[in-house]
């Protein structure tokens, strides 16, 4: 690259990704339209309940997904071309971003040693020229995910190992192409509350040392509040990001009614801080359904500021509002503007 | 680097005796843990010694002696005489060579044929799958046995390879779809993704990721392959459209057209090699639970 | 206003746990799921019993109903359950008098409230089928019963009760579950992780239901979770679990805010809030003991920042620690104490809060 060029204002950029699934009438649009770009050392974290869309897109972001319509960018090239077919540069992208499943369980293969599993990318790419230094890499990886002493782990097969050992594993994997970009798909939520501190501590120290860009997907936001406290949180809901901004700004001051409903919501583990909440009273509890999505605003049937003939007619957008945040609702965006 | 000498995987020609003995050690344990599937390894091995050194042992029955027709089983002859009063175990022993090559090369061809095509097919979907998966309804159509039955008549089948070839066709459709539904399940797992994320090629994908936890189910297709193989050969061996050397098949032909069921001491000539075969076919179903065992990836350790 | 239902009826106990220990084997050797555990629930108390997987949490759940898998065994304890003055030992209880206990007096709510359900037949159905297998109402009176419930829970009867499980949300069908075990008005109510693999928002309406429930029937309730944050929402006391066995007993505050026990410490140190300061946190070290081969002396020591000489050797046991109400199961308490000096203002702003 020459001195005169620019640095890429965003390493990863979503533009209008939507993704269908199924076929005629049973065809339902899992993600509607989201569009959000991630600066090199950044944390994302993209929270929202099951079924709102945010696994698809990370699997869109991480290149597992074709999007139906929309592009992702990596390092502003596209990475798929007009036909959907592999871009130029897709190479680079695949071994740029790599992500990390949920479940332990099933995130390693079973008939793999940890040694296999780790240096099998390591030789596949030349990154190891041969058995010697691909263990020594290996041996190095596994101390970096703090899986010592290695000669624990090394020719262990995945089921000898504990979910949270497994998740760190995945992690080395991942870190064997160098990545730049990682998706973590709910990568704690499935591992021990005791152990799930030091995994994060775990990959934010990647982030500081390595300086790995995030996408951290997650229902929980406690989790998201922890890990992105110095990054941006974006909230999904069926299918498209309603807000977007700062995580103290989104976790104190929330915009969206449905931010705003989940943070009331949200049970803490401490007994004054829960039981003293102001509740958010929906107006209805039921998550509609991805076949028959409500007009307008997706949230109005369930929205305690619901306005008829604007939020059932009209679907917002998501704006900026004041300073560096999103929000996609007709009545916030109106009051914050007001003040800005 | 010193520490990461002494971590190197333990390969190399220097260990391969003791690796061998201990691997041959922890296969018999991991055989064992399944008591009926023990039986039938035991019953399988004793069938593969009979018809390989066994005929070493016991001489052929070549000669004929009229004064010892239909001669119930006696120390001279354990099973007793058939119709020209020839020994019927040594004919046990030396008809069985055939059957049992023919089965394995069968199962192998098949399992061949179906891993091959259902991995691809699955891994590759789109039309190649489409139209794999509309031919192997068609074929599963076809009423086996009868076509077999009529392409024996019009092709010569004395050459056994061509023979388990034909067999091995015509019984791809179920292999691959059995084997295609099963790559479709583990293709679906998060390593499968993470190798694709990992750009580790197709062919690793396929030999690495995917057979390995597919082993079990493979075995177990080899031996249902198997024991299919044996019915057709001996249908067809009864029926005298191959004509083969004589084996099981052929001696039940034998006993049959030579009127065996109507005489009562004929029992033992028809019943030799109809048990024989029955035998051999319930040492490979229960082995195969062993093999379940043994591939199972969970059961191991480091 | 929540206390006078509670203190009313408090006086009595239905349940009481008397070193109860609960092993099975598997191929490795004896799991003891299950140390020595004591505990008594009352009238109109929920008690929350926390821990990680594989704590054992679940087992004591299980056989306090006497539904322990085959290869499990009761080696030793004592069961009671109080019908007014008169102990139940549920240890001894055979079959039909067992299936009397499971649902009109002691009835559970397991977690994975779609398998609960048979796919193949309607709520009502189910409903009917429960109500015959333990003693039946007329049928016209189940499902009015039925249909009372259904409206308790916050549920349109009339929708749910023709409807199919595979109809109904998760939210909707653990309602469900939790109307159908109120059927035959059961003393005590165990409640397997009630709200864990849930939505947010819908958490939010079990916990409230769960909440109103407790208030207004007054009976016991015991449930068994991983999360922290539902013991603060809903319990009276909580039990911390490790290993088997409960390290630390007290009243919500007590545990949240003056934990005595390292791991009780451990966990609330782990665990980040939402909406509160930003903290950092602290992470155990280690892993879960392997409960086939478990450590000698106090099963935590390998993990515990404040382990001694002593705690290799000698398992601590369960003792009264602040006021009869709060126990616990370390040698180290004055130790542990000196690191929540943090916490102890938020004990006195919720106590504070409490009494006013």
């Amino acid at each position: 690259m020459s001195e005169g060029l620019q640095k890429p204002q965003y390493l990863i950029e979503a533009r209008n990704l939507v993704r269908m699934f199924g076929a005629r009438r049973e065809r339902v649009t899992a993600v509607d339209g989201v569009s959000f770009g991630i600066r090199e050392g950044e944390v994302v974290c993209l929270v929202g309940e099951s079924g709102c869309g945010k696994t698809t897109t990370g699997k869109m972001i991480a290149g597992l997904l074709k999007p139906t319509a929309g592009q992702v960018l990596y390092t502003e090239k596209p990475v798929w071309t007009p036909r959907g077919d592999r871009g130029e540069d897709f190479k680079k992208f695949r071994l740029g971003v790599q992500i990390i499943h949920q479940d332990p369980y099933a995130s390693l293969n079973p008939s793999h040693t940890i040694y296999q599993i780790l240096s099998a990318p390591l030789l596949h790419h030349k990154f190891a020229a041969n058995t010697r230094e691909a263990l020594d890499r290996v041996i190095e990886l596994l101390t970096t995910v703090g899986l010592s002493p290695v000669e624990d782990f090394l020719y262990k097969y995945p089921h000898q190992l504990s979910g949270g050992q497994r998740q760190r594993v995945s992690v080395a994997r991942a870190l064997t192409v160098n990545p730049r970009f990682i998706v973590a798909d709910e990568a704690v939520s499935m591992v021990d509350v005791s152990i799930r501190v030091g995994l994060l501590n775990m990959m934010a120290d990647l982030k500081r040392e390595l300086g790995v860009t995030y996408l951290f997907i997650t229902h929980d936001l406690a989790v998201a509040k922890f890990f992105a406290w110095e990054g941006r949180i974006a909230v999904m809901y069926v299918g498209s990001i309603v807000e977007f901004a700062s995580t103290p700004q989104l976790i104190n001051d929330p915009l969206h009614p449905y931010s705003k409903a989940l943070l009331a919501a949200v049970p803490e583990a401490d007994p004054e801080l829960t039981r003293s909440k102001q509740r958010v009273e929906l107006r209805s509890q039921d998550i509609p359904s991805l076949l028959a999505l409500p007009s307008g605003c997706r949230f109005h049937p369930r929205c305690p500021y619901f306005e008829p003939g604007l939020c059932d007619v009209e679907r917002p957008e998501l704006l900026p509002v004041g300073n560096n945040r999103q929000v996609a609702c007709h009545i916030a965006a109106r009051e914050a503007g007001a003040v800005s | 680097m010193t520490t990461s000498q002494a971590l190197m995987p333990k390969t190399g020609i220097r260990y391969w005796p003791g690796r061998f003995v201990r691997g041959i050690g922890r296969f018999l344990k991991l055989m064992s843990r399944n008591k009926t599937g023990f039986v039938g390894f035991l019953l399988f091995i004793g069938f593969v010694l009979m018809t390989t050194v066994g005929t070493l042992i016991v001489p052929k029955a070549t000669s004929a002696d009229i004064t010892a027709i239909y001669e119930p089983p006696s120390k001279t002859h354990l099973l007793g005489t058939d119709s020209q009063g020839k020994d019927i175990l040594a004919q046990i022993v030396h008809g069985g060579r055939d059957i049992l090559q023919m089965a394995l090369l069968t199962g192998i061809i098949s399992t061949f044929i179906g891993v091959a095509l259902g991995s691809l097919s699955a891994l590759i979907g789109g039309g190649f799958d489409a139209f794999l998966t509309m031919l192997a309804d068609i074929w599963l159509t076809i009423p086996r046995f009868p076509l077999l039955a009529v392409l024996a008549t019009l092709i010569k089948l004395d050459n056994m390879l061509l023979l388990a070839l034909l067999l091995s066709v015509l019984s791809w459709a179920g292999l691959y779809r059995s084997i295609r539904a099963q790559v479709f399940s583990l293709k679906e797992r998060d390593y499968i993704e993470a190798a694709v994320a990992l750009d580790l090629g197709m062919w690793h994908i396929i030999f690495s990721e995917v057979l390995p936890n597919m082993l079990s189910y493979i075995a177990i297709s080899f031996t249902f392959g198997m024991t299919s193989a044996i019915y057709a050969q001996v249908g067809l061996v009864f029926l005298g459209l191959v004509p083969l050397t004589r084996n099981w098949g052929v001696m039940i032909n034998l006993a049959w057209t030579q009127g065996a069921i109507f005489f009562k001491d004929s029992v033992y000539f028809i019943m030799a090699p109809v048990t024989a075969i029955a035998l051999f076919q319930l040492s490979i179903v229960w082995m195969s639970r062993s093999l379940e065992e043994i591939f199972n990836p969970r059961l191991r350790t480091g | 206003m929540e206390n006078k239902v509670a203190d009313a009826s408090k006086s009595k106990v239905p349940l009481t746990v008397e070193d109860l220990w609960v092993e099975y084997k598997i191929e490795r050797g004896v799991v003891k799921a299950v140390r020595g555990v004591s505990f008594e629930l009352a009238r109109g108390e929920s008690l929350a019993l926390i821990g990680e997987s594989g704590c054992g949490k679940t087992t004591l759940g299980v056989a306090l109903i006497r539904l322990l898998v085959k290869a499990a065994r009761i080696p030793k304890g004592e069961i009671t359950y109080w019908r007014g003055n008169q102990g139940v030992d549920v240890l001894s209880l055979k079959e039909k008098e067992l299936r009397r206990f499971r649902w009109r007096e002691c009835a559970m709510v397991f977690q994975s409230a779609l398998n609960a359900f048979n796919p193949v037949l309607r709520i009502w159905d189910q409903i009917l089928d429960t109500s015959k297998a333990h003693g039946g109402m007329p049928r016209a009176q189940v499902r009015e019963r039925a249909m009372q419930l259904l409206e308790y829970v916050q549920l349109d009867p009339k929708r749910v009760i023709d409807a199919y499980p595979h109809e109904l949300s998760g939210g909707m069908r653990q309602r469900v579950l939790l109307a159908m075990s109120l059927l035959l008005d059961p003393q005590v109510l165990i409640l397997d992780e009630p709200t864990t693999a849930l939505d947010i928002l819908t958490q939010r309406t079990i916990i409230d239901l769960l909440r109103r429930l407790k208030e207004e029937i007054g009976f016991a309730m015991l449930f068994i979770s991983h999360d922290l944050a539902t013991a603060a929402e809903l319990a009276d006391r909580v039990a911390t679990m490790y290993a088997g066995s409960i390290v630390e007993l007290g009243p919500v505050a007590d545990i949240f805010y003056r934990p005595a026990h390292p791991y009780t410490l451990g966990l609330i140190r782990a665990v980040p809030t939402v909406t509160g300061e930003f903290e950092k946190l602290i992470s155990i070290p280690g892993a879960p003991p392997d409960l086939v081969d478990p450590p000698p002396g106090c099963k935590f020591h390998p993990r515990c920042p404040y382990a001694t000489e002593r705690c290799l050797t000698e398992e601590p046991k369960l003792e009264v620690h602040y006021g009869e109400t709060h126990s616990v199961a370390c040698f180290n308490v004055r130790r542990v104490q000196e690191d929540t000096h943090d916490l102890q203002e938020r004990y006195e702003r919720y106590m504070g809060g409490k009494t006013l």
